[in-house]
Order: C-alpha cells, then sequence, then structure tokens
C-alpha cells in the first residue's frame, strides 16, 4: 500500500472514502472496519465483512491520524468503519478555527 | 510612428541599441539611430518587464488606505496603531494572533471604542468588527462565517462590501508602485471577482490609471471587458472547512465548461491533497496552478509533477512570516514550506508572485528571499529550497497566460514590456534589488523612469 498525498482509498466494507493528507514515515497496513482499504477504482471484495467492534462513523470532512506513523487521512465520502493502521486506532484532528497557516 | 530608443543597454551580454515603434521591439543593434525619445541606458541590462502572477490589486490599493499591522509585533503596538485621530470607518490590515494576541468584539471594543473599526486578518480571510460597526450592518440574511457575538466575519468579503458600499479605491498608488520595482503585468488572483470588479479595473486601464496588462481570474463565470484577460477559476480551499470531494469535483468540472483552467488556493497539506485528488480524478491541463503551495510533502512533488502543474509561489513568505513559521509550524514539516528548488529540480514549474496586499508588492525582495532563504531574524528555513539568482530572476519571467512558461525575452517583434536597470546583469544579479530599476516600459510606454 502506498499513500501518495492526494491518493484516493475506498473501504470493503461500506461507503466511506478517503483522501491521504500525508503519508506515513513507515510502511503499514491501513484499514477500516477491519479491512483493508482498496484503491478508489478497486473491484468490491467479496465477502467484506465490517467487525462490528470497528464500526465508529466517519464524517465527511474528518480527518483522522496516527501520531506514530504520522499518516492523516480525510473523510471524502462518509461510512462507517474505524480506521486503523498497524492495528493502532487513528484519532480524530481538530482543525484550528482561524485562517491556517499561510 | 517611432516611439521610443533605448540606447547603450546589455543585452544577451552585448552592448546595444532598442528602438521601440507601436508598442513593440522594432529593431535591436549597434548604432540604431532615431528621431524620438531617447533613453541612455548606461550599460544597463534590459530584462523582460516582471510578471506578478498573484496579487490583489483592489485589497492592494484599499490597503494604502489603512491602518497596517505588519511589523507591529506585540498587543501593545498594535493597540498604539489602532489609536489613530478620526471619524469614520478605521479599517486596518495584517493582524495575526501570534504577534497581537487573540482579537474578538469585545477585545476590539475595549481598545478602539468611539469609532467603527474593521481589522483583517493577515490572510485576508477574517474580518474582525467592533460593537459600533456591528451596529452599522443589516445583519437579516447575514451568511454563514458571520459570528456577532465574536465579531468575527471569516470569508464573507462580498457580502461586507456589499454592506459597507465599499468604493471602488485609487488604483493609481498601487499602479505607481509596481512599475516602480520593474512590474509591467499582473494576475488579478481574487476568488471574489466579478463583472463589477472586472469593470472597475477595466476603466482604470482605459483611463490610463494603470499601465500593467491584467489577467483575471474569478470564483464563477467572468465575461472580459476591455483588454483585461480572463484566467483561471480561482477556487479558494479554507483547511478548517473542507468542501466534499465530489463538491470540489463539481466545481472542477463547471470551471472546464466554462472553457477555464484552475488555480487551487493551498496553503496547508490538506488543501493540497484534496486539490490533488481532484485533479487527478478531473484531469489536468497545462496552465492549471497551485497558489502559494505553503505546505508540500516531498512525497506530493511527484504527482504535482505528473499532473503538469504549476506552483505560484510567495518565496518572500519565508522571509516575511518565517520566524512565526519557525515558532508554530511543527519542525518536522519546516522544509515543507514554499517549496522551490526542489519542486524545480523535479520538473515543476515555479512561478513567483507578491500575494500583496498579504505580502510584499516587492519582487526583488522576494528574489532575494527565495536565494537566501532566512528568516527576517537570519534563520535559515528550507535551505535546500534556495534557487540560484537567475533562476529566482526567472519566477517573474513567464507569461501571464502560463506562468510555467519559460522566460520571455526581448526579442525583435515582441511586446515592448521592458525593465531596464541601472547595471549589467552580472552585477545586478549578485544584489538583486528594486533600486536596480532604471525604467519601467509597458507596451512601449514609459511606466517608470528613476531619477539618474
Amino acid at each position: 500500500m502506498e499513500f501518495k498525498p492526494g491518493s484516493r482509498w475506498r473501504s470493503a466494507v461500506g461507503s466511506a472514502e478517503f483522501v491521504v493528507v500525508r503519508p506515513p514515515r513507515t510502511a503499514g497496513v491501513l484499514r477500516s472496519g477491519g479491512q483493508n482499504l482498496l484503491v478508489i477504482d478497486a473491484p468490491v471484495a467479496d465477502g467484506a465483512t465490517l467487525d462490528p467492534a470497528l464500526a465508529d462513523a466517519l464524517a465527511i470532512g474528518k480527518r483522522y491520524t496516527d501520531s506514530e506513523s504520522g499518516i492523516e487521512l480525510l473523510v471524502s465520502k462518509a461510512g462507517v468503519g474505524t480506521l486503523t493502521f498497524d492495528d493502532r486506532t487513528l484519532v480524530l484532528k481538530e482543525a484550528k478555527q482561524l485562517p491556517s497557516s499561510d | 510612428m517611432t516611439d521610443l530608443l533605448i540606447r547603450n543597454c546589455e543585452l544577451g551580454g552585448r552592448i546595444v541599441d532598442i528602438l521601440i515603434e507601436g508598442g513593440r521591439v522594432a529593431a535591436i543593434g549597434p548604432g540604431i539611430r532615431a528621431r524620438c525619445e531617447t533613453i541612455d541606458a548606461r550599460g544597463g541590462a534590459v530584462i523582460p518587464g516582471l510578471a506578478d502572477h498573484h496579487i490583489h490589486l483592489l485589497a492592494a490599493a484599499a490597503a494604502r488606505a489603512s491602518v497596517n499591522l505588519d511589523y507591529a509585533r506585540g498587543v501593545d503596538e498594535m493597540i498604539a496603531r489602532l489609536s489613530v485621530s478620526g471619524r469614520g470607518w478605521l479599517r486596518v490590515t495584517g493582524y495575526h494572533e501570534h504577534h497581537h494576541g487573540p482579537l474578538d468584539r469585545a477585545e476590539l471594543d475595549r481598545i478602539a471604542p468611539g469609532r467603527p473599526v474593521r481589522v483583517q486578518h493577515q490572510t485576508g480571510g477574517l474580518w474582525i468588527l467592533n460593537s459600533v460597526a456591528i451596529a452599522q450592518l443589516d445583519l437579516a440574511g447575514a451568511p454563514a462565517g458571520v459570528n456577532v457575538i465574536s465579531g468575527h466575519f471569516a470569508r464573507v468579503d462580498d457580502w461586507v462590501r456589499e454592506q459597507l458600499r465599499d468604493t471602488v479605491p485609487d488604483l493609481k498608488p498601487i499602479a505607481h508602485a509596481l512599475a516602480a520595482v520593474g512590474v509591467t503585468s499582473v494576475t488579478d488572483a481574487s476568488v471574489t471577482n466579478d463583472q463589477r470588479s472586472m469593470a472597475a479595473i477595466a476603466k482604470a486601464r482605459a483611463d490610463r490609471i494603470l499601465p500593467q496588462s491584467v489577467t483575471m481570474m474569478s470564483g464563477g463565470p467572468l465575461s472580459t471587458d476591455g483588454d483585461i484577460a480572463v484566467g483561471p477559476v480561482k477556487i479558494l480551499l479554507d483547511d478548517h472547512d473542507l468542501p466534499p470531494l465530489d463538491e470540489l469535483i463539481d466545481r472542477f468540472v463547471s470551471a472546464r465548461t466554462w472553457g477555464r483552467r484552475i488555480a487551487v488556493h493551498c496553503v496547508t497539506a490538506a488543501e493540497l491533497a484534496l486539490a490533488l485528488a481532484a485533479f487527478a480524478t478531473v484531469g489536468s491541463i497545462s496552465g492549471d496552478r497551485i497558489e502559494h503551495g505553503g505546505v508540500i510533502a516531498i512525497d506530493a512533488i511527484p504527482e504535482i509533477a505528473r499532473l503538469g502543474l504549476t506552483v505560484v509561489t510567495q518565496s518572500a513568505f519565508p522571509f516575511e512570516r518565517g520566524d512565526r513559521y519557525l515558532a508554530t509550524v511543527d519542525r518536522r514539516d519546516i522544509g515543507d514550506l514554499y517549496r522551490c528548488g526542489t519542486l524545480k529540480r523535479a520538473g515543476v514549474a515555479v512561478a513567483g508572485s507578491s500575494d500583496a496586499p498579504y505580502g510584499t508588492l516587492d519582487p526583488w525582495c522576494a528574489m532575494r528571499a527565495a536565494i537566501d532563504r532566512r528568516t527576517a531574524d537570519g534563520q535559515s528555513i528550507g535551505p535546500e529550497e534556495a534557487l540560484a539568482p537567475r533562476a529566482a530572476l526567472a519566477l517573474y519571467l513567464g507569461s501571464q497566460a502560463n506562468p510555467g512558461d519559460a522566460p520571455r525575452r526581448v526579442e525583435l517583434g515582441a511586446p515592448a514590456d521592458i525593465c531596464l536597470l541601472h547595471e549589467p546583469l552580472d552585477i545586478a544579479t549578485a544584489d538583486l534589488s528594486h533600486e536596480l530599476v532604471a525604467a519601467t516600459i509597458i507596451a512601449g510606454q514609459i511606466a517608470h523612469h528613476a531619477k539618474a
């Protein structure tokens, strides 16, 4: 999995889609709802099911990060399925309210 | 009709005379004689007139009639500058919380209670109003982004302008200032541009108040007026309020149906990521642009190169704002700020601009900053982004139609948009400064001529 900035990914277990904001500094496995993310135009995988323990809602426009690897994702289409990187749960990032660094 | 003769100027390493007729270069060579207005260049270099690829003309003109907080360090200095006597609206620019502390309606009431005051954030994305100012507004139908309690008015310039019945500011001082630093053409990158601002700028051109040729971006559809060129569709992204990707893609598609290129404001990593995703989905064309490129992760560079996007940077920002960046930006991200050198080495076209009034109007300051990569306090910031002097100069020599083009040249038949320097190019590039500008010629007319 090569997570280039601007690359598009989608959940294997639901409607959620993502854009990579920052790539991870180390290789790893990115999952939503317990299943590997798919590149945006990959065919739907049969039989992939959502892990009910990893069923957090993902709202559009929200960003998730993993401080250890540095990966940051933007939710570009809403869905369900907790994001994990090498089984670490990504945390919601609060955006600044003022105009951002310029 | 013979217009102008420049004698004894350096061009391509030779001393020549240049004859300008009908707004174009009509002859180049030694020993040209003509009965017309003549400038003796005394060996100074001629270079193409500089192009500022991203400016906000009306805001820059208005800023000249405002109190400016640039380089006001600390709350006390801000308060001192706001304590100017006078009546009527006080317009203030250049506020930033890092330097001046938090500011809202209540704080502004405490500092400046007597008259209507509006304070613009340094980025241009936010106005802060005091109570006297807010009392003058008709708040029925106020757009999202207006917060009357905090007095924060975010990204509602159109609405504020309408409410205050802002008149078109005088463009003459800004036109003079641009000519004095050698700028012969500009692209106005304001997302708020519409037929009204198009008409105002076209009128200033027709009235010969504004000698620089103008390309105008706009957020929506735009028709030309006079000789103004319609530029790319400007798409503003806000890090804290990013649109759904589908919506952004729709806006890209609209721009294409209008037959226009696309320029996306990208100052953060998330803004850039979303823009790249949309470009990759819709497809890019030559002349599409990333404006600012404030934060570009190293891994994003190959994708920018693959898409053929031009990055229109403000190389003066790491100088003007670099000390704040060093104090507030994550250390690991400092190398991503306002890249130049790594982009060019990866084959990405980079063009220069001022973003005035939000950055210095002076392209020579921006060139020095691109060479030195040091903050105002002298700290190194992204040294691998440094450019050689001629590459820094070339940031301003692309065309307005496509800023990433190879540098324009002063050659036979070319438009006579020329910057004449006091020194030969080798001496000039060793110490780039606006003081080098001896004369600025636009379409064959002298727009600026320094006293010898």
